[in-house]
């Protein structure tokens, strides 16, 4: 097997024997980013000197015998909204306002203090607003599997960059499915885990009641070592949490036997398309097969749940945004410039009654669907990834539409909190993948990433790489 | 149920500053606006009757409280 398409646990491990040098890694990174960006243009910059000059620190850090981290000399790219003091983020936009000087993402600290290298940052959606990767300042991002298809958002070059092997794993945000939705449409797994779970202390805020970093990477393995480093209470966040972190690898090793896979019955299934049917239901009667008990469950009340996040979402944007809209509104796309605004228009009492339900309707949520089952399985992208075409309406009256089929299975789970898996499970009728999405209580990423990996176990999605035509 | 329509959205925006607010950019705030609002309130209708006193910096402690049990 070629290198690339090891996945981010092999290599890390062949470099820390010896068997391949960062250098080697990086360089056939950066071979492939050479070939695709122009076709897909999932990154935003390219860090080559700096890459190669970490890698060679590396090798020699390997030659020394020192201790290494899990993730020595392997090259990632994120999504380009976690700061560095050293430079300006993009956050997708035409001209980022200034952020407050010398900022550094907690989560990139993690992720260097593990020997990881950044080979670069990634396109996204603008401000994180969006769920098609459509990007009026740094251009679209495409859909390595069809460059006519969208990557989805709003961390388009996390689905795709990764997807595409020009990184090894990836972090984005997901405030409404925006690591979800990418990584279902390009056909990789994305976390999203609990909110609390990962610090948000360094990363562009688009509403932080509700965002939360996530995870893309092309196996439950790479994942779990991902989120592994990442994960934990950090000092720099009062909205982190200081439960202990599990051994997530370990976790992967228990079989799924008597897990209960939950099914609803109602609001997510309903309206999905036949051939995303059709694979969701073979996913099922492989975990059937591996073990689970496959049961049906009622959920409560989730069409409520998307507009619930909105109040909140669009009325943090809307503080975050104001003052920069008000005097640079050119600056901004018209969608993004009317979702922003719409913050303007909710009244202050809806906010905090939306803050004010959320812990009851959590509550409510978890007691009558995780008394029945142990994780949900349902949807992630109800549709056929479609075209970039079907899906440019800019700020037109088609919008809210539009985005609503996109993020109707993924931001009912943003306002819950709720730790979410997207897991590749097969192709649609177009060419393009598609995925089951796995929920389950708070915190409890270790039993997601375990019931996928018994799925990866006995399928090959995830090893399926797209072809350059 | 509480409708925000384009005119109030355009006589916010005014007030706020948002000169570049239009009567169509109005009518797209106001139909999210209105859609978002409207799920607060069919919340609140579900709920209990009474006075809506739930504290939301307790949200990470619910989260905490509800998490899976550590194996």
């Amino acid at each position: 097997m070629s290198l690339e398409n090891w996945t981010l646990v092999e290599v890390a491990d062949a470099i820390r024997a010896r068997r391949v040098t960062s250098r080697e890694v990086v360089e056939t990174c950066l071979a492939r980013i050479g070939a695709w960006q122009p076709r897909i243009n999932a990154f935003a910059a390219v860090l080559a000197d700096s890459a190669r000059a970490a890698a060679d620190r590396a090798d020699a850090a390997v030659a020394a015998g020192v201790p290494l981290g899990p993730l020595h000399g392997v090259p990632l790219a994120h999504k380009d909204m976690f700061f560095r003091a050293s430079r300006c983020s993009s956050l997708g936009s035409r001209h980022a306002p200034p952020a407050p000087g010398a900022v550094e993402s907690s989560l990139l600290g993690r992720l260097d203090a593990a020997g990881a290298i950044e080979i670069g940052t990634l396109n996204m959606c603008e401000f994180a607003l969006g769920p098609t990767g459509h990007n009026a300042w740094l251009g679209d991002c495409r859909n390595p599997w069809h460059t006519d298809h969208i990557a989805c958002g709003s961390s388009s070059g996390g689905g795709a960059a990764v997807a595409a092997r020009l990184a090894f794993g990836s972090f984005g945000s997901d405030t409404g499915g925006s690591v979800r939705l990418p990584a279902s449409a390009c056909g990789v797994l994305g976390l999203k885990p609990t909110n609390g779970r990962v610090t948000l202390a360094g990363m562009m805020p688009l509403s932080a009641s509700v965002d939360v970093p996530g995870v893309f990477a092309r196996s439950a393995r790479d994942v779990a070592r991902l989120l592994g480093i990442v994960a934990g209470r950090d000092p720099r966040d009062p909205r982190s949490s200081g439960l202990p972190v599990p051994d997530y690898a370990a976790a992967l090793e228990r079989g799924i036997a008597g897990v209960r896979v939950g099914v609803p019955q109602n609001y997510f299934l309903e309206g999905v398309a036949s051939d995303v049917a059709e694979r969701l239901q073979q996913s099922l009667h492989s975990l059937a097969a591996l073990g689970a008990d496959v049961v049906p469950v009622t959920v409560p009340t989730p069409e409520h749940m998307t507009e619930l996040s909105r109040v909140l979402v669009y009325s943090e944007a809307a503080a975050i945004h104001g003052p920069w809209l008000r005097e640079h509104a050119q600056d901004y796309s018209p969608q993004v410039r009317m979702r922003a605004a719409t913050g303007l228009a909710i009244p202050a009492a809806a906010y905090q009654q939306a803050q004010q339900l959320r812990p009851g309707i959590l509550r409510r949520f978890v007691e009558a669907v995780f008394a029945k089952c142990d994780v949900l399985h349902l949807p992630t992208l109800g549709i056929p990834v479609p075209t970039l075409a079907e899906t440019d309406v800019g700020g037109s009256a088609a919008m809210w539409e539009k985005i609503a089929v996109l993020v109707r299975c993924t931001a009912p789970f943003n306002y819950l909190g709720l730790p979410a898996l997207s897991v590749p499970c097969g192709f649609t009728d177009n060419g393009l993948p598609t995925s089951f999405q796995l929920v389950g209580r708070p915190f409890a990423e270790a039993t997601l990433l375990r019931v996928a990996n018994a799925y990866e176990g006995v399928t090959d999605w995830v090893r399926r790489a797209p072809a350059m035509h | 149920m509480n409708r925000i329509d384009s005119k109030a959205v355009l006589a916010l925006a005014r007030a706020q500053g948002h000169a570049w607010v239009d009567e169509a950019a109005a009518q797209r705030i106001a139909a999210g606006a209105t859609a978002a609002v409207a799920a607060v309130e069919a919340s609140l209708r579900q709920g209990e009757a009474g006075l809506l006193i739930e504290d939301s910096a307790g949200f990470l402690a619910t989260l905490e409280q509800l998490a899976e049990p550590t194996r």
